[in-house]
């Protein structure tokens, strides 16, 4: 089951649910028993990557932003776990050097991707995101995702009035910008 | 500048709603001013990624489900359930055996190379998963518009009643493209009108736009057994024997109202 891209392609790009969830239950132990070894973390943080790492996996091979399509699906995988990891959930790993770690997991300076870091960004706001309260998510889901009016998000919402909407947002961005600008600052000691 | 229009004034600008003045104004006060430039870039990361959120936000649900189902199967005995709160919110630093390395591995290897060989030594030829497909497909009836049942098409028809007159009837390009006009009301609908498209395409032979069809319907569905029924019968029409399979053991697992038919293919299949 551990296929090349390139091999999988068709199958993600038809969303073809039976092949996602085998090469998700294929991948999961390894990559949870990976790296839980090699970083200071929690079991539920190691879940969390893997669940995070799958899910850009998927977008990038559906919108053909893999560049390496010879490679595994657990290489590439594995790839995006680490930096999940150290950006988005601010785990270090523990710099443990052993020959276990010369192993084809540890190609981090190979470029699979043509621009991740993009992509680690938007990741950490939807880590963010699910620490908000739920209308706060959904003001701003309908806002930038739905293009929504002020209007429309006040009906949608059942807010009294737009300006209601309207100041809910604000309230809402702000405290997102906060919670980003203290994740940086967390991202930053770790660098 | 207070906070609140600042915000709104980037926002416009990433929404392509300013003015041509207003825009250059934004643009000359960006580059004079390295603060607010760095408040543009923060925030359009902000905006992008809640878009992004939006966006993934289903496929992420598919995958919360996944783990459920594992951590379900799992029980008591979970990696998760030995794990302790430590202070620093560690893990102990215990041996973890990876599944690559046990003896399960070679085990589950071994019972791969078994399938594998055994697949290609006895896979059912297309001719028989035609003739399977023959014998089980009936195309999905009218449960959803029962109302217009029988009656005659008229001016005052509607895209949906003619859609399901001509499907009914077995003129299936003509419900394709009345189907392919329907937009459906809310998700439900929609998912409907894919069964009925898939079902349109398999019946006319469009077996890629079929499975497409069937796919595209959730695994959340209030019709996922169905669509999983259809895209079986389409790989049976396709002579692609290990895809139905796959399918039709799902179906069985679930137990529901295609399980002892899904049962019977793969008793002749495998």
């Amino acid at each position: 089951m551990d296929l090349r891209i390139r091999s999988l392609i068709k199958d993600i790009k038809e969303d073809n649910h039976l092949v996602l969830k085998a090469l998700y239950n294929y991948m999961r132990p390894e990559f949870l028993a990976w790296f839980s070894r090699r970083y200071y973390c929690r079991i539920e943080d190691v879940e969390d990557a893997y669940q995070r790492s799958f899910n850009i996996f998927y977008f990038n091979v559906r919108e053909d932003k893999v560049a390496m399509q010879e490679i595994k699906a657990s290489t590439y995988l594995f790839s995006i776990g680490r930096n999940i990891m150290l950006q988005v959930l601010n785990k270090e790993p523990k710099n443990r050097t052993s020959l276990e770690d010369v192993h084809e997991r540890s190609m981090e300076h190979v470029s699979i991707d043509y621009d991740m870091e993009d992509a680690y960004r938007k990741e950490v706001i939807v880590r963010l995101l699910n620490q908000l309260d739920e209308t706060c998510r959904n003001v701003l889901v309908l806002s930038f995702y739905r293009d929504f009016s002020m209007e429309s998000i006040a009906t949608e919402l059942n807010f009294k009035s737009e300006s209601v909407a309207k100041k809910k947002k604000h309230l809402c961005m702000k405290k997102l910008k906060e919670l980003v600008d203290k994740h940086n600052i967390v991202r930053d000691s770790l660098a | 500048m207070d906070e609140e229009l600042e915000f709104e004034w980037i926002e416009n600008y990433h929404k392509g709603q300013l003015s041509l003045d207003e825009r250059q104004a934004f643009l000359d006060r960006q580059q004079a001013d390295t603060a607010f430039a760095g408040k543009v870039r923060s925030y359009r990361e902000i905006m992008d990624g809640i878009a992004y959120y939006g966006k993934q936000q289903p496929f992420a649900e598919t995958i919360r489900g996944w783990e459920q189902e594992i951590k379900t199967q799992a029980g008591a005995g979970t990696l998760t359930a030995n794990q302790t709160n430590t202070a620093d919110n560690t893990v102990p630093d215990k041996k973890i055996v990876p599944l690559y390395r046990s003896y399960v591995y070679w085990a589950a290897a071994a019972v791969l190379i078994l399938i594998v060989g055994s697949v290609l030594l006895l896979r059912p030829t297309p001719t028989e998963t035609l003739a399977l497909y023959e014998t089980y497909y009936k195309p999905y009836p009218d449960v959803f518009n029962p109302s217009v049942r029988g009656e005659s098409s008229t001016s005052t028809t509607s895209t949906r009643e003619k859609a399901f007159a001509a499907y009914r009837a077995g003129r299936y390009e003509e419900a394709l493209q009345l189907f392919h006009a329907l937009t459906g009301d809310n998700r439900q609908e929609q998912d409907n009108i894919r069964l009925y498209l898939g079902n349109c395409y398999l019946a006319l032979d469009s077996l890629d736009a079929a499975g497409k069809a069937f796919l595209s319907i959730g695994a959340d569905s209030h019709i996922a057994s169905q669509a999983k029924w259809y895209l079986a019968m389409t790989y049976l029409k396709a002579g692609t024997a290990d895809r139905a399979k796959s399918v039709l053991h799902t179906l069985v697992d679930e137990g529901g109202s295609y399980a002892d038919r899904a049962r019977e293919i793969l008793q002749k299949i495998e």
